[in-house]
């Protein structure tokens, strides 16, 4: 799925980003399930989930299994598109520091001269630092 | 500047996160030694019950059954073994692996009518058997393409 990069509050938080992170590569997840992976209480766990099921990206159901209630959660379609591009954004921030890197410390880039071209015409924050 | 290195710093860390994330999810991504078999067993069941021509009575029976293993209690069996259903492929590896199951399927099902017409209904049940390696293998290697490409974060 691309999205345009943008950061979302709501996904932001390092639990519920890890919970995104999980439920973005699965249709479903059980709850017991998430609990254990993400390594964290069922209050924790909890208070993620209606956070994100708040902001509607996340659903949940509950069914009676052999008298035993089973919660299982799944990431909406706006769900997956603000994780989607949360994760872009990120991705946007570290590429853009790489690409800086290699002008400031005469490494070859590795994308090639029209953007090394590119790169050297406007300032880049690593070449504030003096020559070592 | 360093609003930049420390939003820098931040992103990385949360890609980091993500990636942590995926791995502790490919780790529990492993299916029960049944599974792959079973799921075999379906899809060859589905192929050889093209033996069953013209039996209407038997086939349909056999054919609902099938459908129900195929599309609920298998689901339902991974999800109770792992705590998740429906992965979603990672990576274009895993992509290429799913492509050629639902690839492998149609063929099976398209030279079993194919065999029928020239061996008769024991063509169909030696091409349902052959499927179930054959299903068990794909099925394999998709599970691996999975959880080799969500532990590499593709």
């Amino acid at each position: 799925m691309k999205s345009q990069p943008r950061l979302d509050p709501i996904v932001h938080a390092p639990k519920r980003l890890q919970l995104c992170a999980i439920l973005a590569s699965v249709d479903e997840a059980e709850y017991a399930a998430l609990r254990d992976a993400l390594g964290v209480t069922d209050s924790v766990l909890s208070k993620q989930l209606k956070i994100l099921e708040d902001a509607g990206y996340v659903k949940l159901t509950k069914t009676t299994v052999d008298s035993r209630v089973r919660t299982r959660a799944w990431l909406t379609k706006s769900g997956r598109r603000a994780f989607a591009a949360h994760v872009a954004e990120f991705q946007r921030i570290v590429a853009d520091a790489i690409a800086d890197v290699p002008i400031s410390t005469g490494h070859p880039n590795r994308d090639g001269a029209s953007q090394t071209a590119r790169l050297a015409d406007r300032p880049t924050g690593l070449q504030a630092f003096p020559a070592r | 500047m360093e609003t930049r290195a420390r939003q820098t710093a931040e992103a990385a860390v949360a890609l980091k996160q993500i990636a942590d994330a995926r791995a502790t999810l490919a780790e529990r991504l492993v299916s029960p030694w049944w599974y792959y078999p079973a799921a075999g067993a379906i899809v060859g069941g589905f192929v050889a019950q093209l033996a069953l021509a013209g039996l209407w009575t038997v086939r349909v029976p056999v054919m609902l059954a099938l459908m129900l293993a195929g599309g609920l209690w298998l689901p339902n069996a991974y999800r109770r073994a792992t705590g998740f259903s429906g992965t979603r492929p990672p990576g274009p590896r895993a992509r290429l692996w799913r492509i050629a199951l639902v690839l492998v399927g149609v063929a099976l099902f398209n030279e079993g009518l194919a065999v029928r017409g020239a061996l008769g209904w024991v063509g169909p049940v030696l091409l349902g058997i052959v499927a179930v390696p054959v299903v068990i293998v794909v099925m394999h290697r998709y599970d691996a393409a999975v959880r080799a490409e969500l532990r590499r974060g593709a």
